[in-house]
């Protein structure tokens, strides 16, 4: 309630501004003069003097809304809250400002069942073009009277109408009704037992309010909080969608109901078809071939925007019935064939978990050829591996014989092991299902701390569980691996027979030191499975214990007759039988020592393997184009300029004996007297933006794979080790890696930094961009059957900026319908014209030139800079001032000959980039 | 004799770097801003300019530059008009330095590659200029000096 002070603030001002229409209101010259008193009085908080004037005027003029709006105030704040109440209700039918205020005083009394009688009726006879206020008090009137999926259903009304576009800016106290909305909408809806309730629609439409909300103007810390609430609905949504089997029988009747859909389909009636199955889906909301037809019903549509509503209703039908694969491969086709192939990766899961379910030869090979297509080949190697080894008769298995081939060619060193986990579930306690499904989301989304937390609070709950045990070790392994060993041994000594879970700790325990134990856990396993004879075998070999090799060897050779590590196997027999001809077991050795090499750092891999480029980052996420600019150009301009740059120096000081350089080098990188060093301060940069990257739910994997940034990673990490061996080493070890780390960093890095830079987020301003403004205003109520022409366009120039196309447009239908709005409401039909002008210019003493994006209108009446970033007054446009600022552009009000005046956004042109 | 070069930079690693690298050759004194880079100008004698384009850590009443015109140019946007004179003030301390009547060469540290254009713009405006990039090391410097100083290319 803490707004309602300021809203009367808000209704006051409007109020006076309306004074000069007073006196056409029948005010008489004296009435006038009391009216005035009693305003001045209001403002001086002189209330009772305030009641004493308005009084006055009220008992000579009875009708006067005003003045009767004037008694309700100075009653208001007199603290007499029912008079008060008894004055705005007695104008709330001349006056919306007055309805507003006697819905806000019923809010003050709490009495919530007339403030929404009030809001109600006042938001409806308002409509989307009505006072934002009204709709944001109603919410909060729904929300005091605790109904709140009213109050959510206005609040959706309200960000998505166009008062998100209007001058009304929130208000600290008004964001504080945002978190309330919240905590009562999530408090009521997790009352309900959300398996027995339909309720993903409700978190649905709680998410898209939390991204409109997260979308307008709050206050920071708001802001945060309704991102993280976004994240975590989203991550509870997510985790909710692993769970299954909730298919609701259909009776007869709805049976005979999906029949009549599915001829209206056959008969190429889509419209009846979708019609019926909406209803459908109403009846039967828990049945998954309802929702499965409803899919298909969309999928036929021709329009692709249905097709998201197929994707929804597919992936509804998949999580009610898992175990029926039919919904699950109509979501994979919709996904890999629906769109070109962007989206084969995230059909992916959604066939893992098919097989989990059922397992199909034909299922996997489609995994194991999706995995390859989507350059998962160490994945798709496995799946073809588990096909071979499941299905080896099927007439896929030559195929995919002859697909693994290929892949082992090209990547021979990551053959991987596939072996089954215990799937059984049954027993579990659903809160640990829980915790361990929203473990495994976080994990998805690169959260680990909260992975953990989840997965520890699975255990917590149902501690001899063998999956978590398992998932938590892999959460640990490079954080803790002690406590990893400790849950990896806890799980086998639940479920013994888990060759993964045996291997992994075999793996772990290498990596710890533990060498003597990891032998004999090997032995172990050896014995129940023979291939890890040739384990041994590299094992021996490493420690040059030939004969030992040799015995392995064999024993992998008559025990083991499948595919598995026989390559590798040959070539070690190829070593340890050198009768054998060189040109045979030489490169299968050079194989081998790879394979030994990486063998045990598995997992290390497979951590490096995750996340994505910064390249495809920013395509995903253009909007973030100038934060990872800023931190791209610190990287270029304080890293490189002036300290790594010194290496080339370095290496001709230290070939001509002179240690002094390459000691002030060493200061340099590495710091020291509590300076920090150059490579520390690298690493602060790639952390920056990997936070970038986590701020919007994305690993970014910049340390091991990005194309540009990976390479100077590894060159920095190569510093960090010679750093300290500069002013010690023998020169001509040290040269020839300082020259290959100078080449990375101050030539090909520079040089990838600037043609990232460069590249990304440049827009030419052309037609397009401009029709697209156009045809965004021109679709909107206020002017659609207005007469009103699509703008004239010049185009005087053909240049470059640096801007996000979609902000472009924002910025430009914001301020097209300006000036739309100033045109109808202010020109005689005829004269009623828009326009753009583009022109190029250019600042002679900085040289830099700009694009001046001119939207001009024939309005009468002025406009000055002022105004434009007004967000109160009625031609404000200050998301487009914002979104001007955020790409370094301006805004501005101009003469322009022939038209009334031009709306100037500038923006600077980006040159082409010639690498 | 080594050759006096004036380095007007916000901070000190221009002048460290130079002192440490290209000390036996240069005798490198600094200024902090446009105002004491000209009065420095005018009271001693420099062979050359070493000048940095960014001035992000001086007071805004120090930056150089048409103030009100670019505020005015923003919208009235003070900030953002302080981050322009911020990010291009060591063009603005050239054109004051020309306005001056100093011809002297001068080296800017910004890496004018990118824009091709502008380059041509400036050194026809402000005479002998030419430009290094971020990733040059303390040899590229010296040459650019040298080039410089024997009137020689106008750009890397």
């Amino acid at each position: 309630m803490r707004q309602i002070p300021l809203l009367f603030a808000v209704l006051w001002a409007g109020i006076a501004q309306a004074q000069d229409e007073l006196v056409e209101a029948g005010l008489s010259q004296a009435e006038l003069e009391r009216f005035r008193e009693g305003m001045k009085a209001l403002e001086e908080d002189r209330f009772k003097d305030a009641q004493g004037r308005f009084w006055r005027v009220h008992l000579t003029n009875r009708e006067h809304p005003q003045t009767m709006a004037g008694l309700g105030r100075a009653y208001r704040g007199a603290g007499n809250l029912s008079e008060a109440g008894k004055w705005f209700e007695n104008c709330a039918h001349l006056l919306d400002e007055c309805a507003l205020a006697s819905g806000q005083l019923a809010l003050l009394n709490r009495d919530f069942e007339q403030a929404v009688d009030r809001l109600a009726r006042l938001a409806g006879e308002q409509g989307e073009k009505g006072d934002p206020q009204v709709h944001w008090s109603l919410v909060e009137a729904y929300l005091g009277g605790g109904q709140f999926r009213e109050a959510l259903s206005t609040a959706l009304d309200f960000v998505h109408s166009d008062f998100s576009q209007r001058p009304w800016v929130w208000q600290p106290e008004q964001s504080s009704q945002v978190g309330a909305l919240l905590g009562g909408l999530r408090q009521d809806l997790s009352a309900e037992d959300p398996w027995e309730t339909d309720d993903s629609e409700q978190w649905g439409e709680i998410l898209s309010l939390l991204v409109a909300l997260s979308e307008m103007e709050l206050e920071e810390g708001l802001r945060e909080e309704i991102a993280a609430e976004v994240l975590l609905i989203e991550v509870e949504e997510a985790a909710r969608r692993r769970f299954g089997g909730i298919d609701v029988a259909l009776s007869a009747a709805q049976k005979e109901q999906i029949k009549g859909v599915q001829k209206d389909l056959d008969a190429g009636d889509v419209a009846g078809a979708t019609e019926k199955i909406d209803q459908l889906v109403k009846e039967a909301p828990r049945s998954a071939d309802v929702w499965g037809v409803r899919g298909q019903v969309y999928r036929q549509s021709p329009q692709r925007e249905f097709w998201t509503e197929a994707e929804n209703s597919y992936r509804r039908a998949h999580h009610l019935a898992p175990n029926n694969p039919e919904w699950g491969n109509s979501l994979v086709r919709l996904l890999t064939e629906g769109y070109g192939g962007r989206r084969d990766k995230e059909a992916i899961p959604v066939l893992k978990e098919l097989l989990g379910h059922n397992a199909t030869v034909v299922l996997q090979h489609q995994l194991a050829q999706l995995l390859a297509k989507t350059g998962d080949f160490s994945g798709a190697a496995a799946a073809y591996k588990a096909l071979l080894e499941k299905w080896p008769n099927s007439k896929q298995a030559p195929g995919a014989r002859e697909s693994l081939r290929a892949l082992e060619r090209e990547f021979p060193k990551k053959a991987d092991l596939v072996i089954a986990l215990p799937r059984s579930q049954d027993s579990l306690r659903e809160g640990a299902q829980w915790q361990y499904q929203l473990s495994v989301v976080y994990q998805g989304r690169s959260m680990p701390e909260k992975a953990i937390a989840h997965a520890s609070a699975a255990l917590g709950l149902q501690p001899k569980w063998p999956l978590v045990l398992n998932h938590l070790a892999g959460l640990l392994l490079d954080r803790d691996p002690s406590a990893a060993l400790g849950y990896y041994e806890q799980s086998l000594a639940l479920a013994p027979s888990q060759e993964r879970v045996r291997l992994q700790r075999v793996a772990l325990l290498f990596q710890m030191g533990a060498m003597k134990t990891a032998e004999v856990a090997l032995r172990e396993l050896a014995a129940d499975a023979p291939e890890f004879h040739f384990r041994l075998a590299l094992l021996d070999y490493e420690r040059e214990d030939l004969e030992s090799a040799q015995v392995q060897l064999n024993l992998f050779f008559e025990r083991y007759a499948g595919e598995r590590f026989q390559s590798e196997a040959q070539a070690l027999q190829g070593v340890l039988a050198p009768d054998l001809d060189p040109r045979v077991w030489l490169p299968l050795l050079l194989g081998l020592v790879g394979f030994a090499t990486v063998g045990l750092g598995v997992f290390r891999r497979r951590r490096k393997r995750k996340g994505i480029s910064l390249r495809s980052f920013l395509q995903e996420e253009p909007r973030c184009f100038h934060d990872v600019a800023r931190v791209l150009a610190g990287m270029r301009h304080e890293v490189l300029k002036h300290n790594t740059t010194l290496l080339p120096s370095v290496v001709e000081a230290l070939l001509k004996g002179d240690r002094g350089p390459a000691l002030d080098a060493s200061g340099i990188l590495i710091g020291g007297q509590g300076a920090q060093g150059v490579i520390a301060l690298w690493e602060r940069y790639v952390g920056e933006l990997e936070a970038i990257g986590q701020a919007h739910g994305r690993r970014l994997n910049l340390r091991y794979a990005d194309p540009e940034i990976a390479p100077m990673c590894r060159a920095f990490r190569g510093l960090q080790q010679i750093a300290p061996l500069l002013h010690k080493a023998k020169p001509e070890s040290l040269v020839p890696q300082i020259r290959a780390i100078s080449h990375a960093l101050n030539t090909v890095g520079y040089a990838e930094l600037g043609k990232l830079l460069h590249e990304v987020c440049v827009l030419e301003i052309d037609r397009t961009v401009l029709e697209a403004a156009w045809q965004r205003v021109a679709r909107e109520p206020g002017l659609v059957g207005r007469g009103l022409g699509p703008p004239v366009i010049r185009l005087e120039c053909q240049v470059q900026v640096r801007v996000f196309r979609e902000d472009l447009v924002d910025i430009l239908a914001n301020l097209l319908r300006n000036a739309c709005d100033a045109v109808l409401a202010g020109c005689p039909e005829p004269e009623r014209r828009v326009g753009f002008r583009i022109v190029e210019e250019m600042d002679a003493v900085t040289g830099l030139s700009w694009v001046a994006i001119r939207v001009l209108d024939s309005a009468p009446g002025s406009l000055t800079d002022a105004m434009l970033k007004g967000r109160r007054i009625g031609r404000g446009v200050g998301l487009a001032v914002d979104l001007a600022k955020r790409s370094q552009g301006s805004l501005k009000v101009e003469e322009e000959p022939g038209w009334s005046k031009a709306v100037v956004l500038r923006l600077a042109v980006a040159e082409e980039f010639e690498a | 004799m080594r050759t006096p070069v004036l380095i007007i930079e916000d901070g000190f690693e221009y002048t460290d770097r130079a002192h440490q690298w290209l000390g036996d050759e240069f005798e490198f004194t600094r200024a902090g801003n446009g105002a004491e880079a000209l009065a420095l100008l005018q009271e001693t004698a420099f062979s050359l300019v070493y000048l940095d384009m960014n001035f992000n850590r001086i007071p805004t009443t120090d930056l150089l530059g048409p103030w009100s015109e670019i505020v005015d140019r923003f919208g009235g946007d003070a900030d953002q008009a302080r981050g322009f004179l911020e990010a291009h003030q060591g063009v603005y301390i050239l054109a004051a330095m020309r306005d001056l009547g100093c011809g002297l060469p001068v080296l800017i540290s910004y890496d004018f590659s990118a824009e091709p254009k502008r380059w041509q713009h400036l050194k026809s405006r402000y005479g002998l200029l030419q430009y290094l990039s971020d990733n040059a090391g303390p040899d590229q410097v010296r040459c650019a000096l040298a080039d410089l100083l024997l009137g020689g290319p106008g750009s890397l």
